[in-house]
């Protein structure tokens, strides 16, 4: 009789072990999921971004040919966040990207006849709205990154975790001037 | 990590003060929804009641029809600190709008004290309005309509613009919605010749049978056919099928928004 409810409570503190892995084994591996889907849509809105940009050259162009430095820091900016791999990568690729733009919509300010045509209006219009896309996608994958890191890292959950090999995600962080998303004003 | 430890404490900060922006107690959650009542909320006061229930049925029998849900909302102003594009995807998301999964909803809040517009798109509808189109939308609609303080016209117009590119056969040929639609399509005019070049020649070829064409219900002066004069919107509400009530019937279908949409002003 004493063997047998030995032998149950050895029984059930596995059973309850087992399950406690599997619970936060799954998870961790759902949390996995969800941020690899944020950060696609992240990717989403950055390739959005780049396939808009030679458009936008071309149209600015037809009026201000001349801005050479500009056009060219742009196309460099674009071929990096495209060749770009993995998560850092990018990051930094799109930060030269919008610094690469923010020149380009100051060199726009100085055409006036530019900034009146129609289709140069809806191509602000897109890119404003991509840029506002990219920083909404942006702050989602931070808020879901934010949520994993800390469920990795709190008891019990940081066990599983280490025996699974988990690692902190990185965060998409906004350059320098922190706490303002990029915002493209025209 | 990677990242240094001032870095580190940066990044902390601006979690705490997304956090801060996203759980605000006085707009947070349910009071979002509080903002809302139905297809149209007018808490700005620019619309009559009548006007409003005018919006109202007509978007209600848009959403019956094509199921893609439209929201009108007006405010005063937006909550101090806070963007229009942040409020307004949050306001979107709080009202449900659209089908869960087609993601076929749209808002368009107008924040009358600061003269600013948002046309926020639902997923599913992006295609459909592209950021351009809603730009457009407020530039060439709400713009110069809110500039005359022509707040109804403004917004019925370019809610009829939108739903036309949505679902292009939601009005009928003829009627007042569809006038918009051709405007702002410029195959039309293609259209137009060749539907003249068409009656001008099957007129020429059938000048003997003119009467009878005309008791067809042909009009002389307009030399096409004469449609129900009385739009949709119109005779839907002299159906009586809306509950007295602007908001009867309306109800979340759970769409998702990402950000897609254009801002503007006036």
């Amino acid at each position: 009789m004493r063997k047998n409810s030995t032998l149950f409570l050895i029984l059930g503190i596995v059973l309850f072990l087992i399950i406690g892995y599997a619970y936060y084994h799954n998870t961790f591996v759902t949390m996995e999921e969800e941020i690899d889907g944020k950060w696609a849509e992240v990717e989403n809105n950055l390739q959005r971004r780049a396939d808009l940009i030679p458009n936008l050259v071309a149209t600015v162009k037809g009026y201000a040919g001349h801005e050479e430095k500009v056009f060219t820091e742009i196309a460099q900016a674009r071929s990096r966040l495209l060749g770009a791999q993995g998560v850092e990568d990018k990051i930094n690729a799109s930060a030269q990207m919008e610094s690469a733009l923010g020149r380009l919509l100051m060199v726009v300010e100085q055409y006036p006849q530019l900034k009146a045509d129609q289709r140069f209006a809806e191509l602000q219009d897109e890119l404003a709205g991509t840029e506002n896309r990219l920083s909404v996608s942006r702050l989602r994958y931070n808020e879901t990154v934010k949520t994993y890191n800390a469920r990795i890292r709190r008891l019990p959950g940081s066990i599983i975790a280490g025996i699974m090999g988990l690692e902190k995600r990185e965060y998409f962080q906004i350059e320098e001037k922190a706490g303002e998303a990029p915002k493209v004003e025209f | 990590m990677k990242f240094s430890k001032n870095s580190k404490l940066k990044l902390v900060l601006l979690l705490f003060l997304l956090n801060v922006v996203l759980s605000r107690p006085i707009w947070a959650g349910d009071n979002y929804g509080s903002l809302l009542e139905g297809y149209v909320s007018d808490r700005a006061g620019l619309l009559q009641p009548e006007e409003k229930r005018e919006l109202a049925s007509l978007l209600a029998d848009f959403e019956q029809k094509t199921t893609n849900q439209f929201v009108v909302v007006t405010l005063p102003s937006l909550p101090p600190g806070e963007s229009l594009e942040l409020f307004s995807l949050q306001l979107a998301e709080a009202s449900k709008a659209g089908r869960s999964g087609q993601d076929n909803g749209l808002l368009l809040l107008i924040v009358s004290d600061e003269r600013k517009v948002r046309v926020e798109v639902g997923t599913g509808l992006e295609e459909k309005i592209t950021d351009g189109r809603a730009g457009r939308v407020i530039r060439e609609v709400i713009a110069p309509a809110f500039q005359e303080e022509k707040y109804f016209s403004g917004i019925k117009k370019a809610v009829m613009t939108l739903v036309n590119w949505t679902d292009p056969s939601y009005f009928p040929a003829g009627s007042e919605g569809a006038k918009l639609r051709d405007q702002n399509e410029p195959g039309f005019l293609f259209f137009l010749v060749l539907f003249f070049v068409l009656i001008i020649v099957s007129t020429y070829y059938s000048r003997i049978e003119q009467r009878r064409f005309y008791k067809r219900g042909y009009s002389q002066r307009t030399m096409g056919p004469v449609f129900y004069p009385i739009s949709r919107s119109s005779g839907h509400r002299s159906s009586g099928s809306f509950k007295g009530f602007s908001g009867g019937g309306f109800r979340g279908g759970g769409g998702g928004f990402r950000g897609g949409g254009a801002s503007g002003g006036w």
